[in-house]
């Protein structure tokens, strides 16, 4: 089971590596995104300094949203999608590997990238601190409730645009917890009990995302 | 004993009934073409067989056993080629089918792999991205499975000929051929003439076709 | 019993004559929905008459708002709606995911568009109210944003719903992204009401009800019962139309269709 994980996971990113061009699209946006907000509401620092977390989560979310689709179309489009619903091994395992893979190559980034920007917005340091770590609690959330969209699009017409609707009223609540454990630790205020709401709700998805997911896939594999 | 056996099956394509009230019996060493013009449902046959898509009716006994959903038995026994490649254009023909023989459950040696490739006449290509390949190249790499799978009895192949030389016509109609001596079923379809020993029965989709009657 | 022996003696059980799950078939469907919907439409009428007299003209004016306030008689029962309708498509998604029946598809795909009515109706009224009561049509606050946000999920479905082509995969993915809905809307509600405790600035709450006299809960009552009503009539006539046209390739849809039409039936 873990050799064939492992293999799954392999695959993913010899891919990804492959097409690195793709991924940096999404890593482009979130830095042109954020860069963006300054011009809009204007160059004072302590406006910045307080709507960087939320600015910053957003963006990070959205950057998320644009890598969704990557997740499952090439395999439903290319026939390896069919071959690993045929497969043996059970289908969480090689759905769990897929979206492993997918956060390490797309969302971790972001997070690793966060603190970076958000020194553009001139922040203390403890949201540089506590921005990454928020996001790397939350973006496995976003993944996997995400990949439950992404399968359903499969093959729909303006599936992108689609995918949005269907997963950003999904996302406020992780939005709402992962931007104020930032802001309130930005006040001195305590955060544990948002970082333990954004592990449970994500170990919550973790178990109940997948019936979702590969539900939507068995369907868009059957037309 | 019947290998296989279809009871009064049926698809629905859409609002369209492709086909209804097929029932067929299948036994090991048999190859069986399924025939009909395109648009017939020989396709939908194949997945619904292979339990990709869904049946309107019907049952399917496998060895006795109605296959139910998610039927992990069924899914061990058979080997389902679809129309699609089921391989990456940036992966190698190695990786590619590497990773096809995992998801069949085994763990191939690097040696096997290149066995494989080499009789489906990809020897010097197994280390190029698969977008470097011609369509008939990349075809092979899907039909390099064929040498891995002699242990899942159910072969269901889909259009396997496509865009392939003869020569490779020749080699694989002469694994499908291997495959049947030993006691498996398989189940093609194909537009093409198959130089078989001895011809494949056939199995006229089109027989099965609904009259144009309305359901009551 | 598993699952799929379960879905066998439903099978069955709808094949009966006698069972009350022979309305799982499409004809069937079609006949008692034509006989129940026209009482509860004339229910609807009635009850919107008396609640609405009552909203008008029986419940006191509030001492703070004066006659604003009346818009809470629609406002609330448009939110309960909202919030029951998804509930129902997730429950019709339930259903026929189970027990593979198509009628259960559609009853949840009639109950969206009433269901984002609703939606649509609670957010207006509440920013009519929100403007003379506290001088501002939108408030962050919790219900409101919440009943957008399940707007949001309303149009998603419906969105989804038309774009895939193929209606069993339609019906399915319909499902499925209802029952996920359904999971969220309390975990959304609630984690907008602890954002809206941290952010509220003036205290604008469209969820503290004024204290209410018999007569105003009477009247709300009453609403919510109309509004119920109502919906359970425009699902059922919705849900009716789309068995037609789903069933179009079946002799009894196409001669009530006709029938509709004005048609005769074609030799």
């Amino acid at each position: 089971m873990i050799s064939f994980f492992l293999a799954v996971v392999t695959r993913e990113w010899v891919l990804a590596w492959r097409s690195r061009a793709d991924l940096m699209v999404a890593l482009t946006f979130f830095v042109l995104v954020a860069t963006l907000f300054p011009f809009g509401v204007g160059s004072d620092e302590a406006l910045l300094r307080r709507i960087a977390p939320g600015i910053l989560w957003v963006t990070a979310l959205l950057s998320v949203l644009l890598t969704l689709p990557r997740l499952f179309e090439h395999d439903w489009r290319d026939g390896t999608l069919e071959q690993l619903l045929l497969s043996a091994e059970p289908a969480p395992l090689w759905l769990a590997a897929k979206l492993l893979a997918h956060w390490l190559v797309s969302a971790v980034p972001l997070a690793l990238l966060a603190p970076l920007l958000a020194l553009l917005y001139d922040v203390e340091s403890i949201v540089l601190v506590m921005l990454p770590v928020t996001l790397f609690l939350g973006t496995p959330m976003l993944t996997l409730i995400g990949a439950v969209g992404a399968a359903l699009i499969l093959g729909v017409r303006s599936g992108a645009v689609l995918l949005a609707l269907l997963v950003l009223p999904l996302f406020v609540p992780v939005l709402i917890f992962g931007a104020d454990a930032v802001d309130s630790a930005r006040q001195g205020l305590p955060v544990a009990g948002h970082l333990a709401l954004l592990a449970g709700g994500t170990l919550a998805a973790a178990a109940l995302a997948p019936w979702g997911c590969l539900a939507a896939l068995r369907l868009a594999v059957e037309s | 004993m019947a290998l296989l056996e279809w009871d009064r099956l049926a698809c629905r394509r859409g609002q369209r009934l492709l086909f209804h009230d097929l029932s067929a019996t299948f036994s090991g060493g048999e190859i069986i073409r399924i025939a009909g013009p395109n648009g017939v449902g020989k396709s939908t046959l194949l997945s619904a067989v292979a339990g990709l898509a869904p049946l309107e009716a019907g049952t399917i006994r496998f060895q006795g056993r109605a296959i139910t959903d998610a039927d992990d038995a069924w899914r061990a026994a058979l080997l389902y080629l679809g129309h699609s490649l089921a391989a990456h254009e940036l992966l190698t023909p190695r990786e590619n089918l590497r990773f096809l023989v995992t998801l069949l459950g085994q763990r191939p040696a690097l040696a096997a792999i290149d066995a494989a490739l080499a009789e489906v006449g990809l020897a010097a290509q197994r280390r190029l991205p698969l977008r470097l390949l011609s369509a008939g190249q990349r075809r092979r790499v899907g039909l390099a499975r064929l040498f891995f799978a002699s242990e899942r009895p159910v072969w269901l192949l889909d259009e396997p000929l496509t865009a392939l030389d003869q020569s490779f016509v020749g080699i694989l109609t002469a694994r499908i051929e291997a495959h049947a001596r030993k006691g498996g079923v398989v189940l093609l379809t194909t537009h093409q003439e198959a130089p078989f020993a001895t011809p494949p029965r056939t199995l006229d989709l089109t027989l099965f076709r609904p009259q144009q009657e309305r359901a009551a | 019993m598993s699952l799929a022996a379960w879905r066998q003696a439903s099978e069955a059980k709808m094949r009966s004559p006698k069972s009350w799950w022979r309305f799982a078939a499409p004809k069937e469907f079609f006949w008692l929905t034509g006989k129940l919907a026209p009482w509860f439409a004339g229910a609807a009428l009635l009850l919107f008459l008396i609640g609405g007299y009552a909203a008008f003209f029986l419940a006191p004016s509030d001492f703070r708002q004066g006659e604003v306030y009346r818009i809470i008689y629609i406002h609330v029962p448009a939110a309960w709606l909202s919030m029951i309708c998804y509930l129902a498509m997730a429950f019709w998604g339930i259903v026929g995911l189970t027990l593979n029946t198509r009628v259960s598809f559609l009853m949840a795909h009639a109950l969206a568009p009433t269901g984002a009515l609703w939606c649509f109706v609670a957010l207006w009224t509440g920013a009519l109210w929100g403007k003379p009561t506290w001088g501002t049509y939108w408030a962050w606050d919790a219900r409101m944003t919440s009943q957008l946000l399940l707007l949001f999920l309303y149009l998603g479905y419906i969105a989804l719903v038309r774009a895939i082509e193929e209606p069993r995969r339609a019906d399915r993915a319909g499902a499925i992204l209802a029952i996920v809905g359904s999971i969220n809307v309390p975990i959304i509600y609630f984690s907008v009401q602890w954002w809206n405790t941290l952010h509220q600035g003036a205290s604008v709450s469209l969820t503290k009800a004024p204290t209410m006299a018999t007569v105003m809960v009477v009247t709300m009552l009453i609403m919510t019962l109309a509004v119920w009503s109502y919906s359970i009539a425009v699902v059922l006539w919705r849900a009716r139309a789309l068995v037609l046209l789903r069933e179009a390739h079946a002799d009894w849809a196409r001669r009530e269709a006709l029938r509709r039409l004005g048609g005769s039936e074609k030799g």
